[in-house]
């Protein structure tokens, strides 16, 4: 069995260049995607990857606790979206458990296309007020703006890289925070804004006390928006 | 254990039971109950340090301990408030599923609020700014669930709220970090790294003090949370924020060397009471009204320790408790409202002025006394902020008192329609077509004695300006 020294040891090979790609595409699929499934896997991914780069900048048991608490959050936010996204249309609930999941495979089968599984049709939320091209182009805008900020404001004593990364992060995640008013996208927006954040204030801060809390409260904040995605879902549709 | 950290152990351990009893009115009373009794215990706790966290002392001063007995009386208000209507005939009231609703609320916000009190309390008696931020939104992370209780329609107030004020910890965060290198590093920051400091702390603050652009979570919450739970957290979060600045300010003064954060408090200030005074006149519902008008009020707060002066801490804390007796006044006078009509629009409150006068009174009151009307509670500390401010600049007179006069401009309408009926019907149509129910007496207690304070400090303000101020005379307040 690896240890833990080794995998680290493995992921220093990894260029700075690749893993900042990596997020740039973690970060897009939350801002452009709709489907529940994608949006947590790319945020697993983005834990990942930002654990990574912290392995570089920081003492690795930090950086594994970074990776260990997005793999707390990712399940929370899987079961409150899995609760509320398992809910029996009308056509299904007059048939017994086992013809319902041979219609449901047979649906899934004839209807089943990439662009709408990345756009997700939800039978739980409305039509999205912004669209999957208009999405598109404000990540590409983002990045140039990323990018800029990156160059104009570098952060003390870090790389290009790194500092492309933290604004990048940031600002993909305010921005899919105000395209946004379901709690599941939302949450997924605010904990990529506040990755970003975290990727700095660990390298910064070196109080083990305060890095502790705020992983905590991260957890935390995981709870209550598992609880609002799953109160949306068992309500009526909202006004926008 | 040190005496203060029982102030966090007793709503700690309170909760719990609360909890259990929370379908029974034994758990409504026993939190109503424990609150006063923590009030009490505030008063006997001695001022000082009480332990060494970080380098920074965890200590309770005065100003700590006025602004926790607030908290904890206005809470213990509130619960009693929740608890006696109760004990009201369900069977006459039209808002019956309503009222089941507000049951079900108050069972989940008695023990989360003593649970938020808690935590403001070690954020009180916190002196490192990273720590506080923490702890704060701890109390944010818990009060989602209080602001949503069980409502299914609308997730907005709630996630604005999270959303919002967990933005600004990372910000408190980094003014955290930049604070501890000045301090460990011995000498006076930079002009760069000060107002790099001040970058983060006002951007924080603005967010935590709900200043134009950020006042969403604070409107929101007003809008969408029962009246109740809107009062909780329009009282408690923006004054333990007003106390974190103050704290800030005072174990910090050269913060004040940076002009931008003196004058960014000012403008900020002023502006956002403008914006809340002229959007309060507008609205067509009491609670949109409701979350105006304390921004208003708020903005009223922020321009005043912006200005500073001799007699601003003074005021702050006497705006701060008149401020949450306004909102208890106004949060009862619509919990008995909503007995009688399941909205609290202006078209859908028509009439309801002969059917619940007092409850009515007791909202014009509560806004009146949040505008700062004259004979009311709120005009003394608005006297002295005009006052400082036409000392300061008089052209920053103009918003405020057109905020002021919106205010109170909304409340009037609200009036209005309480006593106006359908089009082509006579004033009493309205009121023939409710039903014929009168406020329940414990609410009609709890209105009217609100109301009576509020009246009798607005004919007397030096009732509660003596005794405030041995609170603000120990605090040297950099901003003069």
């Amino acid at each position: 069995m690896l240890t833990l020294q080794e995998v680290l040891d493995y992921v220093q090979f990894i260029r700075p260049e690749i893993i900042l790609l990596g997020l740039f595409i973690t970060a897009s699929i939350i801002l452009i995607a709709r489907d529940w499934r994608f949006l947590i896997l790319a945020l697993l991914a983005q834990y990942i990857l930002v654990g990574m780069i912290l392995s570089r900048l920081v003492r690795p048991d930090l950086a594994v606790l970074g990776v260990l608490i997005g793999a707390f959050i990712c399940p929370v936010l899987f079961l409150s979206a899995r609760q509320v996204s398992v809910s029996p249309l009308s056509v299904y609930r007059n048939l017994d458990r086992d013809q319902q999941r041979l219609r449901r495979l047979n649906d899934l089968w004839r209807n089943f296309s990439i662009v709408q599984l990345v756009k997700g049709g939800s039978p739980i939320r409305g039509p999205d007020p912004t669209g999957f091209i208009f999405r598109l182009f404000v990540g590409l805008l983002m990045i140039l703006v990323a990018l800029s900020l990156s160059r104009t404001f570098p952060l003390p004593e870090l790389g290009p890289q790194v500092t492309t990364a933290i604004y990048w992060l940031i600002v993909a995640g305010l921005i899919t925070l105000t395209l946004t008013e379901d709690p599941l996208k939302a949450g997924h927006g605010l904990f990529t804004v506040l990755t970003g954040f975290g990727i700095f204030y660990a390298i910064v801060e070196s109080s083990l006390l305060l890095t502790g809390l705020w992983g905590s409260v991260n957890l935390l904040i995981a709870l209550a928006i598992g609880y609002l995605t799953v109160v949306k879902g068992a309500g009526p549709e909202e006004e926008t | 254990m040190p005496a203060a950290l029982w102030l966090i152990a007793l709503p700690l351990g309170l909760a719990p039971l609360v909890f259990i009893l929370r379908r029974k009115l034994a758990g409504a009373f026993l939190a109503a109950f424990g609150a006063v009794f923590v009030t009490w215990l505030i008063m006997q706790v001695p001022t000082g340090a009480a332990l060494n966290v970080l380098g920074r002392a965890v200590q309770l001063d005065q100003l700590a301990r006025m602004i926790l007995m607030l908290l904890f009386a206005a809470t213990s208000v509130l619960f009693l408030t929740l608890a006696l209507s109760a004990f009201t005939d369900q069977s006459q009231y039209l808002g019956v599923a309503h009222k089941r609703s507000i049951g079900q609320e108050a069972r989940i916000f008695y023990p989360a609020a003593l649970v938020i009190l808690a935590l403001f309390v070690a954020a009180g008696l916190s002196r490192h700014l990273g720590i506080t931020a923490i702890f704060i939104e701890l109390a944010a992370i818990i009060a989602v669930f209080v602001i949503q209780t069980e409502r299914l329609e609308s997730t907005r107030a709630a996630l604005r709220f999270l959303v919002l004020i967990t933005l600004a910890t990372p910000v408190f965060l980094l003014a955290a970090w930049r604070i501890d290198l000045y301090q460990l590093s011995g000498g006076l920051p930079s002009a760069r790294d000060l107002e790099q400091t001040a970058l983060f702390i006002s951007i924080g603050f603005a967010i935590w003090l709900a200043v134009v652009p950020f006042q969403g979570w604070l409107t929101s919450t007003a809008t969408e949370a029962s009246a109740p739970m809107a009062a909780f957290v329009l009282i408690s979060f923006p004054t333990v924020a007003v106390a974190t600045l103050i704290h800030l300010l005072v174990d910090l003064p050269w913060l004040v060397d940076s002009v931008f954060l003196v004058n960014a408090m000012v403008i900020a200030g002023i502006f956002t009471a403008f914006i809340g005074g002229v959007m309060a006149s507008v609205q067509r519902g009491l609670s949109e009204l409701l979350g105006f008008a304390a921004l208003f009020n708020l903005g009223c707060i922020v321009a005043l320790i912006g200005i500073g002066g001799q007699a601003a801490m003074v005021t702050v804390v006497v705006t701060l408790s008149v401020r949450a007796l306004a909102l208890l006044l106004i949060a009862a006078s619509m919990l008995t409202l909503h007995l009688l009509v399941s909205s609290d629009g202006f078209v859908q409150i028509r009439g309801t002025a002969f059917r619940m006068p007092v409850a009515i009174v007791g909202l014009l009151i509560g806004g009146l006394t949040l505008a700062g009307v004259p004979l009311t509670a709120g005009f003394a500390p608005y006297w002295q902020l005009l006052r400082t401010v036409a000392e300061f600049d008089s052209r920053w007179l103009i918003p405020l008192v057109l905020g002021s006069l919106g205010v109170a401009t909304g409340y009037v309408r609200g009036l209005r329609a309480a006593m106006s009926s359908e089009p082509g019907g006579g004033d009493r149509a309205a009121a023939r077509s409710l039903p014929k129910v009168a406020e329940p007496l414990p609410l009609l207690i709890i209105i009217i004695l609100l109301g009576l304070l509020s009246l009798l400090l607005g004919f007397n303000p030096s009732l509660l300006i003596d005794s405030l101020q041995t609170v603000s005379a120990g605090i040297t307040f950099p901003i003069r």
